[in-house]
């Protein structure tokens, strides 16, 4: 006794842990092959993550096997249309059916007379009559296979497991109902069109967005601007080293200039001590030299 | 001989369709006249292209009788029901309420200019698109008909509002290499 208390106090201890790891992100993907209506093959079996797409989705994520799909699936209006349309709230199950086969019955009918007799299609739209036939078939799988009672997912030590039927590439959820243990392909169609519609609408704006084609303005202007400033310090550069090799040249000039007048000044007063001038003469030559400005030399 | 018993196969057949178009409309409930009123629209087509105002009320009304499945008898001067329908009821009422509005009298005094007519274009084309994919009543392979059709008709209608059908063309061809390389990008 003692020991089965403690197998038992055990496994409520697995269980809690396990229970714990239900929130967690990671799930358990299973993908089935259907070969007939009875046997469905096991094809791969992974862990994937859920997170939130930039559409705020849940979607499931495993880049290994290359798995991206959605994990919020909705039924679609149909269902809930038609059965509001067909008063479906306080009737049971049996007397739903009926309604129904009789109402594809005559639907079938008519499109069968609206086929045969063009005229017809004048008081009857066929492809609203076509519709209207498809909704009543998918409602009457509805109401004999599914409950309403369920989820798309089962719990296995602690993980949620998601079951998926391939069909030609897509994968189409498994529906486990609390009565009925069916397949239900849901409907994501309507979500990928609003995506979809999404990205088109912002293509659209994309034309007219001013902020951005500003954006791009600035972007262009603040190239030209630095294109131009190297233009300008590369032509300083070579303005400053022009200018350096011909200081040099005027320098020397200036340098040769300066040697021509001391030698001048060395041979007059050579000359003047040499008295190659009478005397008179030469105190007027140094009177007139003393006065003598430089740029009138010459 | 055989000419009379190939008479009587005939009548006999014509006989026979007509019962059992007579059992349709028993079934369905309907009386003969009124089928008969319906599937004929008094609506005739004006050659007179040169005639603005008619060209624009004729081009909405010819999409709507090709969608209803309708067509045109010359020898009685109207539409007549001879096909299906190839869209559903709530379609043709929205894209014909689209048409109507760039088909209106009212554009004509405005003299719409080509640059804000192609904006209303595009956008009249995503919403036409839209609707397709979301319209249950339209099997597939008839949605990329029904969209050129509508662009036809779209486009028609801007040629007569702008007067300028050259110019018209062009836009036809940019707008639509433009659709194009937004739907390479979206990638589904």
């Amino acid at each position: 006794m003692a020991k089965d208390k403690k197998k038992d106090k055990k496994a409520k201890k697995i269980e809690e842990e396990q229970l714990k790891k239900i929130s967690s992100n990671k799930i358990l993907i299973r993908v089935f092959k259907d070969f007939g209506s009875n046997t469905a093959i096991l094809k791969a079996e992974y862990e994937a993550e859920e997170r939130r797409d930039a559409y705020n989705n849940l979607v499931a994520i495993n880049k290994q096997f290359l798995h991206d799909e959605d994990t919020d699936f909705t039924i679609d209006d149909v269902y809930h249309d038609m059965q509001v349309l067909l008063e479906f709230k306080n009737k049971d199950k049996e007397s739903k059916i009926k309604m129904l086969k009789e109402k594809i019955k005559f639907q079938e009918q008519l499109i069968k007379y609206l086929d045969q007799f063009p005229e017809l299609n004048a008081v009857y739209n066929y492809a609203d009559e076509n519709l209207k036939l498809h909704d009543y078939r998918l409602l009457m799988e509805y109401t004999t296979h599914i409950t309403g009672e369920g989820a798309y997912f089962t719990i296995e030590k602690g993980m949620r497991v998601y079951s998926f039927d391939s069909v030609d590439g897509f994968l189409v959820p498994i529906w486990r109902g609390v009565a009925t243990h069916s397949q239900y392909p849901d409907h994501t169609r309507k979500k990928k069109i609003v995506i979809q519609e999404d990205i088109i609408l912002k293509q659209e704006l994309q034309k007219y967005n001013v902020n951005k084609k500003l954006g791009n303005l600035l972007i262009w202007g603040i190239i030209a601007i630095t294109i131009l400033f190297a233009l300008n310090l590369w032509g300083g550069l070579k303005l400053l080293e022009m200018h350096q090799t011909m200081d040099k040249e005027l320098h020397g000039a200036s340098f040769q200039c300066a040697e021509y007048t001391s030698r001048l000044h060395q041979l007059y007063a050579q000359a003047l001590q040499t008295n190659l001038f009478p005397p008179e003469q030469a105190e007027q030559i140094q009177a007139q030299l003393k006065t003598l400005e430089p740029d009138k030399v010459g | 001989m055989v000419r009379e018993i190939e008479e009587e196969d005939a009548l006999s057949k014509k006989h026979k369709e007509e019962e059992e178009f007579n059992t349709a409309l028993d079934y369905l409930g309907l009386d003969k006249d009124e089928v008969k009123d319906e599937a004929f629209v008094n609506f005739k087509v004006d050659k007179e292209v040169s005639k603005k105002v008619t060209k624009l009320t004729q081009l909405p009304m010819a999409f709507r009788m090709a969608l209803e499945g309708k067509h045109y008898d010359e020898e009685k001067g109207g539409y007549r029901q001879t096909g299906k329908a190839i869209a559903g009821q709530r379609f043709i009422a929205k894209s014909n309420g689209i048409l109507t509005s760039y088909a209106s009298e009212s554009n004509l005094l405005t003299q719409k200019k080509i640059d804000t007519f192609v904006m209303q274009y595009a956008d009249a084309c995503m919403k036409i698109e839209t609707e397709l994919l979301r319209d249950r009543s339209i099997s597939e392979k008839n949605t990329r008909v029904i969209f050129k059709m509508f662009k036809d008709t779209l486009f028609n209608i801007g040629e007569v509002i702008t007067g300028s059908a050259e110019n018209m063309r062009a836009v036809f061809g940019r707008i639509d290499q433009e659709r194009q390389e937004n739907k390479d990008m979206v990638n589904f």
